[in-house]
C-alpha cells in the first residue's frame, strides 16, 4: 500500500511538474542544409540525420551524408535526379482510384499563421490550420471529389500528436479513401524561401513530407514524387521539394499518404489559403485523372451559357484511355504485391528467428524446440501427427 | 504493411508454434485463448469506435479487448503483492508515457526510433524493475498508455484546451496494443536472458487441479 502511495505522488509530480505544462508548440532548431561546395538548398525545421534525403524543386535528388550538430547544418550530396520519364507518362503510371475520396487531418492541431492569425500556435478547437484544410477540401469539393476531413484536436503540440492523431488517420482509412493527407505549416522563420507565384497569382509553395522509418516509405515517397511530378507540369513552383526524414507520421497506414506543409508559421496567411486551390487540382489529377483546372461550379456555369450561347465548350474531361488505365492497374498492383511478399519475408523471417532464438534459450536447446512442435502438431491434428504431451 | 500488423502476426505464429509457451503459462492462458485475444483485437479494430458521450470513444480491438485482458490478468495474479505491483506499475508507466510526450521532441524525424514502440519498452522495464512479472507488463503496457490518454484529456479539460479522447482509436495498431505486447516480449526476452546468465532457473507457476502451482525445475509447491 505504501508502495502505491508513494509511486501515485510520484506520478502527480511528473504530471505536474512545469515541463509537463508546456503544452503549445515550441520553436524548433533551423537546420540548413548544404552542397559540399557550400551552397545552401534550403532550411529545414527540426534536426537532420545522416540518410535522410532530399528532393529539391528543380528534382535533383540529395542525401545527408553529414551533420554539424553546434550550427545545425548538414551536408548533403547529390545522388542524382527524379527520372523525366516518369513526369512525362505521368498520369498513366498509377491506378486511378475509383472512388472519388480523399481524407484529411491535422496532426498538429494548434498550427497557426502569424500574419493572418495573429499568432504562430493557437490552442483552440479551430486554429489557422484547419482554415487551410477546410479550404482545401471545398476545392476538391467543387471537383467532385467526397472529402472526409476529420477536425479532431490532439492537443497538446508534443511528442505523443502522432499517437493521438494515429486513431484519426485510421478511422479515415476505414472509410477507404484514395490518399489521406496529414495537413500542416513549416516553423522555418524565413517566409521568402515559400513564397512564389502561379498563374500571376501569389501563394505559398507546398513542402511534402515522408517518412522513412515505416514499411510504406516507398510507397508514400512514390506518391509524393507523383504529386510533385503532376504540379510541375500544372503550376511550376507550387511543390517547393520533398523531404524523406525519420518517423512514419501515421504514414504506414495508406501507401498513398502524404504529410503537407502549407508554406510557414510567418507566411501571409490569404497567400496560403491561395495556394490550396492548385494544390487541390494537383491532387485531383494525380489521384483521380481529372482535368486541370476542372471545376464544378465553372462547369455548371459554362454548361448554362451553352444553352444560351451557341457553340460555347464545356471543359474536357481528360480521362486516360482503357489500355493505359489496365498497364498502370497491373502496375500498381506488382508495386503494392510487391510489399505483400516484402511484409510475408519479414514475417517468416521473424518466426523463423523467434522460434529458433527463443527455443534455444529458454526450451532445453534444439531439443526442446522439437519437443514443442512435436507436441503443437499432435493438439492441432488431434494427435494424428506429433508427440502427445505427457498425461 | 504496418509493423503493428508484422508484430501481432509474429506474435500469432509464435504461439501457434509454442514457443511463447512459457510467457503464456506465467499469464495464465492457453494456445487457444491467446489466439482467441489476438483475433478480437484484429477483428475488433476493425468496428468503428464506440462513442461515450461528448467526444470520448472507445474502439473494441483498441482498448476494450486489452483492457478486459487487464481485468482477466489482475483477477488471476497469483498474489495480492502481484496485483500491488501490476498498479504501481501502470500508474508508473501512465507518468512515463506522459513525460515522453513533454520531454521528447515533438517532431518524428528527431527520434532514432518510433516513440510508439517507447512506451512498450518503458512499461517492460517499469514491470520488470518491479517483480519480473510477464502478467505486471502486459498490464503496465496497456494501461499505462490508457490511463496517460485519459489524464492528457483531463489535463486538456482544466487548462481549458479541445478534448478529443478516443482511446485505442488505431485498433490494432494503436499504442495501447503495441505497448502491451511490446512490454511482455522485452519482459520475457530480458527474463528469460538473464536467468540463462546467472544459470539460476524460473520459477514460474502453473494451474494444477485447479489450483496455481510454483514449479521449479522438477520441484514444485503450493503457495
Amino acid at each position: 500500500m505504501k508502495r502505491l502511495w508513494i509511486s501515485l505522488m510520484i506520478a502527480a509530480l511528473l504530471a505536474a511538474s512545469p515541463v509537463s505544462c508546456v503544452h503549445a508548440e515550441t520553436e524548433h532548431e533551423v537546420w540548413t542544409l548544404t552542397t559540399q561546395d557550400g551552397q545552401q538548398l534550403t532550411q529545414i525545421a527540426a534536426p537532420v540525420t545522416v540518410g535522410d534525403e532530399y528532393i529539391a524543386q528543380d528534382n535533383r535528388t540529395y542525401r545527408v551524408s553529414a551533420v554539424d550538430e553546434a550550427s545545425h547544418r548538414a551536408t548533403v550530396q547529390e545522388t542524382g535526379q527524379e527520372a523525366a520519364v516518369a513526369q512525362a507518362f505521368f498520369p498513366f503510371v498509377r491506378a486511378l482510384a475509383a472512388e472519388k475520396r480523399i481524407g484529411l487531418y491535422c496532426t498538429h492541431s494548434d498550427e497557426s499563421y502569424e500574419n493572418g492569425d495573429g499568432a504562430y500556435s493557437l490552442e483552440e478547437s479551430w486554429a489557422g490550420i484547419h482554415d487551410v484544410a477546410a479550404t482545401l477540401k471545398s476545392w476538391l469539393e467543387d471537383k467532385d471529389v467526397t472529402v472526409e476531413f476529420n477536425t479532431d484536436s490532439f492537443l497538446p503540440h508534443d511528442a505523443g500528436a502522432y499517437r493521438r492523431s494515429r486513431a484519426a488517420a485510421m478511422e479515415l482509412a476505414k472509410s477507404g479513401p484514395a490518399a489521406i493527407f496529414d495537413i500542416h505549416r513549416d516553423g522555418i522563420p524565413d517566409a521568402s524561401e515559400y513564397e512564389t507565384e502561379v498563374d500571376g497569382e501569389k501563394v505559398t509553395k507546398v513542402r511534402l513530407l515522408v517518412g522513412r522509418s515505416n514499411p510504406n516509405s516507398a510507397e508514400n515517397k512514390q506518391f509524393a514524387v507523383q504529386l510533385k511530378s503532376v504540379a510541375d507540369e500544372a503550376y511550376p513552383g507550387l511543390i517547393k521539394d520533398i523531404f524523406i526524414g525519420k518517423g512514419n507520421y501515421n504514414q504506414e497506414l495508406m501507401p498513398d499518404s502524404v504529410l503537407l506543409e502549407f508554406g510557414t508559421h510567418t507566411s501571409d496567411k490569404d497567400q496560403v489559403l491561395a495556394s490550396t486551390q492548385y494544390m487541390a487540382d494537383v491532387i485531383n489529377m494525380t489521384v483521380f485523372g481529372g482535368a486541370q483546372g476542372y471545376s464544378q461550379k465553372a462547369q455548371r456555369a459554362q454548361e448554362s451559357e451553352s444553352q444560351t450561347v451557341p457553340g460555347a465548350v464545356s471543359p474536357p474531361q481528360n480521362s486516360p484511355g482503357t489500355a493505359v488505365r489496365q498497364s498502370a492497374q497491373t502496375e500498381t498492383q506488382q508495386r503494392s504485391g510487391s510489399g505483400v511478399w516484402i511484409a510475408i519475408a519479414i514475417i517468416v523471417g521473424l518466426a523463423v528467428v523467434a522460434v529458433v532464438g527463443f527455443g534455444a534459450l529458454s526450451g532445453g536447446g534444439f531439443s526442446g524446440l522439437g519437443e514443442s512442435m512435436k507436441r503443437f502438431s499432435s493438439e492441432v491434428t488431434g494427435g494424428l501427427f506429433g508427440k502427445k504431451p505427457r498425461e | 504493411m504496418s509493423l503493428g500488423r508484422i508484430l501481432l502476426l509474429a506474435v500469432s505464429v509464435l504461439v501457434l508454434f509454442g514457443v511463447g509457451q512459457r510467457v503464456l503459462d506465467r499469464m495464465r492462458l492457453n494456445d487457444r485463448q491467446a489466439l482467441l485475444v489476438i483475433a478480437a483485437i484484429f477483428a475488433g479494430g476493425f468496428l468503428p469506435s464506440i462513442p461515450l458521450g461528448g467526444s470520448i470513444s472507445v474502439n473494441i480491438g483498441g482498448a476494450l479487448v486489452p483492457f478486459g485482458m487487464c481485468i482477466y490478468l489482475f483477477i488471476c495474479a497469483g498474489t495480492a503483492k502481484e496485483r500491488w505491483r501490476a498498479v504501481i506499475a501502470s500508474v508508473l508507466t501512465a507518468a512515463a508515457v506522459l513525460l515522453m510526450g513533454r520531454l521528447l521532441p515533438d517532431e518524428p524525424e528527431t527520434m532514432p526510433f518510433d516513440i510508439n514502440y517507447a512506451y512498450g519498452i518503458a512499461a517492460g522495464i517499469i514491470a520488470y524493475l518491479l517483480g519480473r512479472s510477464r502478467i505486471c507488463s502486459f498490464i503496465a503496457g496497456v494501461m499505462g498508455v490508457l490511463l496517460a490518454d485519459i489524464a492528457q484529456a483531463v489535463i486538456n479539460g482544466v487548462r481549458g484546451v479541445p478534448v478529443n479522447l478516443n482511446l485505442g482509436g488505431a485498433g490494432a495498431l494503436d499504442a495501447v496494443v503495441l505497448s502491451g505486447f511490446i512490454a511482455v516480449m522485452l519482459s520475457a526476452l530480458v527474463g528469460t536472458l538473464i536467468e540463462r546468465a546467472t544459470g539460476k532457473s524460473e520459477r514460474h507457476a502453473r494451474i494444477v487441479d485447479g489450483r496455481q502451482v510454483f514449479a521449479t525445475r522438477g520441484k514444485e509447491r503450493k503457495p
